[in-house]
């Protein structure tokens, strides 16, 4: 049914991998390069912290080397969205483990996204997007890993330090929080 | 209105492009503040981390497989002193390790003053049978042997990482770090990650305190063979 769905829609299974001729240690390095000015600025707002964000980027490429075969397209929009999702991912980790009994309303700090672009506002046409984009943090990016970058439910565990069972926990549950959002936008009209 | 689980899925695979746009959109952009000067330092450890997966993969050829193999990574960090500022299980040692648990993985982080000292060099006196030699790196601060079968199923890799200032290993995917069992082997202090259903590797850890140095099998062998194959392993005299 996946497979079937994006083949007609013409969206590939997953990341395009970058073009073959170059040697991999070459993309990845050009995979960081293009991308780690970005990531650090993702990672900063999150810490609010230079070092840690440094730290996270860091963690970030290391979940990024251990869970993908080959380094994905630097240039393609799919590639910044994956690693703005597993950076995002890392710089929380990161929080968590240095500030543990600390009260920091983590999952409120990667919330800002939906506040500040002012979502709903913006895009009321666009149900399921908005209401994709308002989910808890953890939900918005399994979602977007499964759905826009069609990994399987093991690669996402390994790019987001999750397990499998808790993948699919998440998936389950934010599509269950999405179809209340979906009734109630609905039900407002 | 009552939604389909598969009505669900097909919106989802049509509106998540657009969904990846509007939340790409709303984070920092380029210009939003002055780009981030990075450290040398951090540069370099970038690199080492993308030249030391690249090397491995490209001499196997193995790739998914060789994914798995880096369970436990090797990074530099700038310098070691904040490490006692944290939470973890000191222990006595020439240098001191702190161990930070979470749920899916374990940090061990080395900290105090760096021994001026050789990396020992530890040989295996037990390879199961079937597994040859397949590929061999190291540089200042790890050596790294990788062992693997003619079907190209089964495997380990036998590392030696300096327990130096500012080193730190992660012991990734670990689905439940409370299985972790604490042993010895050879008068060594050890610690076993067995396999679980995110990672099918396993990864032991010994700790030799009087080199300064710790050792690592990461394979996806049973538990008894990768015990083994611990047992076996022999300290060169490196200072001849």
């Amino acid at each position: 049914m996946d497979t079937q769905i994006r083949e007609a829609q013409g969206i590939p299974r997953r990341d395009a991998p970058a073009p073959p001729e170059l040697p991999q240690e070459t993309l990845w390095s050009r995979l960081y390069q293009s991308h780690c000015a970005r990531m650090f600025r993702i990672a900063r707002q999150i810490t609010q912290n230079d070092a840690e964000a440094e730290d996270a980027v860091q963690q970030a490429f290391v979940r990024l080397l251990s869970a993908l075969d080959t380094a994905p397209d630097p240039d393609s929009p799919r590639t910044r969205a994956l690693l703005s999702i597993v950076t995002e991912r890392s710089a929380i980790d990161l929080l968590r483990k240095r500030r543990r009994g600390a009260e920091i309303p983590l999952e409120d700090a990667v919330n800002y996204t939906a506040d500040r672009a002012d979502i709903e506002a913006l895009h009321r046409s666009m149900d399921l997007s908005a209401a994709l984009c308002k989910l808890p943090g953890r939900e918005r990016e399994v979602l977007l890993l499964r759905y826009d970058n069609g990994y399987a439910p093991a690669e996402i565990a390994a790019l987001l330090s999750m397990t499998g069972a808790n993948v699919k926990k998440t998936l389950q549950r934010a599509k269950a929080r999405l179809k209340r959002i979906l009734e109630e936008q609905e039900g407002g009209r | 209105m009552e939604r389909t689980d598969e009505k669900l899925e097909e919106l989802l695979y049509a509106c998540a492009p657009e969904a990846r746009t509007i939340w790409l959109d709303s984070l920092p952009q380029d210009g939003d503040e002055p780009p981030h000067a990075f450290s040398p330092e951090f540069q370099q450890r970038m690199e080492r981390l993308i030249q030391r997966k690249c090397r491995v993969r490209r001499s196997s050829g193995l790739g998914r497989v060789l994914q798995r193999v880096a369970v436990v990574l090797l990074t530099v960090l700038l310098g070691g002193g904040v490490f006692f500022a944290l939470d973890g299980e000191a222990r006595a040692a020439v240098l001191q390790w702190f161990r930070e648990m979470t749920e899916h993985t374990a940090l061990y982080r080395f900290s105090g003053e760096t021994p001026d000292a050789p990396l020992p060099i530890y040989t295996l006196g037990w390879v199961p049978d079937g597994l040859e030699l397949v590929n061999e790196e190291e540089d200042d601060l790890f050596r790294s042997l990788f062992y693997l079968d003619s079907d190209r199923e089964r495997f380990f890799v036998f590392d030696t990482y300096a327990m130096n200032d500012g080193v730190q290993l992660e012991v990734l995917a670990v689905e439940d770090t409370s299985r972790m069992e604490s042993l010895t082997i050879r008068g060594l202090h050890g610690e076993f990650y067995p396999a679980d259903d995110v990672s099918d590797m396993s990864s032991l850890l010994l700790f030799d305190d009087d080199h300064a140095a710790v050792l690592s099998i990461d394979s996806n062998l049973e538990k008894e063979e990768i015990l083994h194959i611990a047992r076996g392993l022999k300290l060169e005299d490196f200072t001849k």
